[in-house]
C-alpha cells in the first residue's frame, strides 16, 4: 500500500492501540511524495479528532502520511538531515499535545508546515551556524556563476534546477510551498505568517529574480 | 468575486499552474489567457519552475526509521491522556466503523471463510507477548500459536485473500473485528518464532491484499 487512501480512518477499529515500536503499519518507507485531495484532507481532520482522545494508531497514520513532505520541509530550512528528524519528531510531538485545540480553519497539512516553519527556525537559531531565517530576506546567495551552473547550461532544466538554488531562502519558502507543497495563496500566507497580498508579490518577485539570474547565466526564458 | 485585474493574474499564474485558484479565479485567469500572450508565457515559465521544484525537492532524502524511534520515545515519555467516559465509549464511531459498507462486505466474505477454516483453527492458550489489541474486541480466545491482526485492502477479491492466506500457512481464526480487522493464525506453538515473522512480513509485503498486519497476542 503506497497511500492510506480516502476512507481508511473509518476502516481503524476504535480505540486500537499500537505497539510502542517497530515499522510503521507494515508500510516501506517511500521517497516520493504523494500529492493531497479532498478525501485526504478530510481524512486528515478525522485523524486530528483521534489524536486529541489519545489515539496512537491514529497518529501514526497521520506521521506516515505527512513525514515526507514535512522533512523536506524542515530539510530545506535546517541543511542538516539528523537535526530535520529531531525537528521532525518536535513537529508531531506538538501535533499529539495540541490537537484538541485544532479547530479545522486550515488543513490539517498547512497546521503540519506553519508548525514545522517554527520548529526550522527554532533549531537554526539554536545550531548557530546557519543564517536566521529573521535576517534571510537580505541574504540572497551568491549569484555568480559556478562550475554547476556553467555545466548546467547545457540542460534548460537543470540550469533552472541550479538557478533555483540560487534564489535566497526566502524565496525558495514561497516557491517551495506553492509548486512542491501545493499551498494557496491564503494556506502559504498561514504558514509564513504574512498577509495573502505579501506571499504573491513575494512569489512574484521570486520569480523575476529566478529570471534575473537565468540571463545572466545566458538564458532568457522569456518572462518577464 | 470580480474579475482580477491584469496585474493580479500576473501573480497568480503559479497557482494557476499549482492548481490552488479557487473555481472563479481560474475561470477568469484562462478567460485572460485565452487573449493575453504575455499571460502564456508567465505560464509556460511558472510551469517550468513547478516541474523543476518538484523535482528538486523529490531529490532530498526521506526520513530514517530514526526519526519514528525519536518520535515514539516522545511519545512514550508523555502523561497519558485523560478521557472522557463519552469519549472512552466513542459510540459514533463504533457504529459507523460496524455499518460501514467496506466493513458489511468483509463480514459476509470472512464469514465464508470463517467456515471453512474454523475447523482446523488450532486450540491452545494464547501467547503472552502482545503487540496490539482492540479496545472493543471480545475476550481473546485462548489459543497457543502465532497470529495476526490484519485488514484487507479495499475491493480486494475473496479468491486473493484465500490465495495469499494459503501460501502462507495462514487462516482467519476470527473477525471482522470493528473496523473490517481479522485475527489470523500464522502457524501453532512449535513453529519457530523466526518462521512466524517470516510468514507476517510476506502478508505485509502483498499490499494490494493485506493494508494491515501486525502480531497479535
Amino acid at each position: 500500500m503506497s497511500r492510506l487512501g480516502a476512507g481508511l480512518l473509518a476502516s481503524l477499529a476504535p480505540g486500537l492501540t499500537f505497539g510502542q515500536r517497530g515499522p510503521i503499519l507494515g508500510l516501506k518507507s517511500g521517497t516520493r511524495a504523494t500529492p493531497m485531495n479532498q478525501a485526504d484532507a478530510n481524512d486528515d481532520s478525522q485523524l486530528i479528532a483521534r489524536i486529541a482522545r489519545g489515539d496512537r494508531l491514529a497518529m501514526q497514520v497521520l506521521f506516515t502520511r505527512h513525514r515526507l513532505r514535512v522533512f523536506r520541509f524542515l530539510l530545506r530550512f535546517i541543511r542538516d538531515e539528523a537535526a530535520a528528524e529531531d525537528a521532525l519528531a518536535e513537529v508531531f510531538l506538538d501535533v499529539w499535545r495540541q490537537a484538541g485545540a485544532f479547530e479545522g480553519r486550515s488543513l490539517v497539512s498547512t497546521w503540519l508546515l506553519s508548525i514545522a516553519r517554527f520548529k526550522a527556525l527554532s533549531s537554526v537559531r539554536r545550531r548557530k551556524d546557519a543564517p536566521l531565517d529573521d535576517d534571510y530576506a537580505e541574504a540572497i546567495v551568491d549569484e555568480a556563476d559556478d562550475p554547476e551552473i556553467e555545466l548546467a547550461k547545457r540542460d534548460k532544466g537543470a540550469l533552472l534546477r541550479a538557478c533555483l538554488q540560487k534564489l535566497s531562502a526566502e524565496h525558495r519558502e514561497m516557491i517551495d510551498l506553492v509548486y512542491y507543497h501545493e499551498k494557496s495563496v491564503e494556506d502559504a500566507a498561514k504558514i509564513v505568517g504574512v498577509p495573502p497580498a505579501t506571499v504573491k508579490t513575494r512569489l512574484f518577485y521570486a520569480r523575476q529574480k529566478l529570471s534575473e539570474i537565468m540571463k545572466r547565466a545566458g538564458v532568457d526564458r522569456g518572462w518577464p | 468575486m470580480t474579475s482580477p485585474e491584469p496585474d493580479e493574474l500576473a501573480l497568480l499564474a503559479p497557482f494557476y499552474v499549482a492548481g490552488t485558484l479557487s473555481a472563479a479565479e481560474k475561470a477568469a485567469f484562462e478567460a485572460a489567457l485565452a487573449r493575453d500572450p504575455a499571460l502564456v508565457r508567465n505560464v509556460e515559465s511558472a510551469r517550468a519552475e513547478a516541474e523543476e521544484t518538484i523535482a528538486l525537492n523529490e531529490a532530498l532524502p526521506a526520513p530514517t526509521s530514526r526519526a519514528t524511534e525519536r518520535l515514539s520515545a516522545l511519545l512514550d515519555a508523555e502523561p497519558p491522556r485523560r478521557r472522557t467516559l463519552l469519549e472512552r465509549l466513542d459510540l459514533g464511531g463504533t457504529l459507523g466503523a460496524w455499518l460501514s459498507p467496506r466493513a458489511l462486505g468483509w463480514a459476509a466474505s470472512a464469514a465464508l471463510l470463517l467456515a471453512v477454516v474454523e475447523a482446523g483453527a488450532l486450540l491452545a492458550p494464547s501467547s503472552p507477548r502482545q503487540s496490539y489489541s482492540t479496545a472493543s474486541q471480545d475476550a481473546a480466545p485462548v489459543r497457543a500459536g502465532h497470529f495476526a491482526l490484519i485488514a484487507f485492502a479495499p475491493n480486494v477479491s475473496t479468491e486473493a485473500v484465500s490465495a495469499l492466506l494459503a501460501a502462507n500457512g495462514a487462516q482467519i481464526v476470527e473477525g471482522p473485528r470493528a473496523g473490517g480487522f481479522y485475527r489470523v493464525s500464522l502457524g501453532a506453538a512449535d513453529l519457530p518464532e523466526a518462521e512466524a515473522q517470516k510468514r507476517l512480513d510476506a502478508l505485509r509485503l502483498a499490499a494490494t491484499v493485506i493494508r494491515f498486519a501486525e502480531k497479535a497476542p
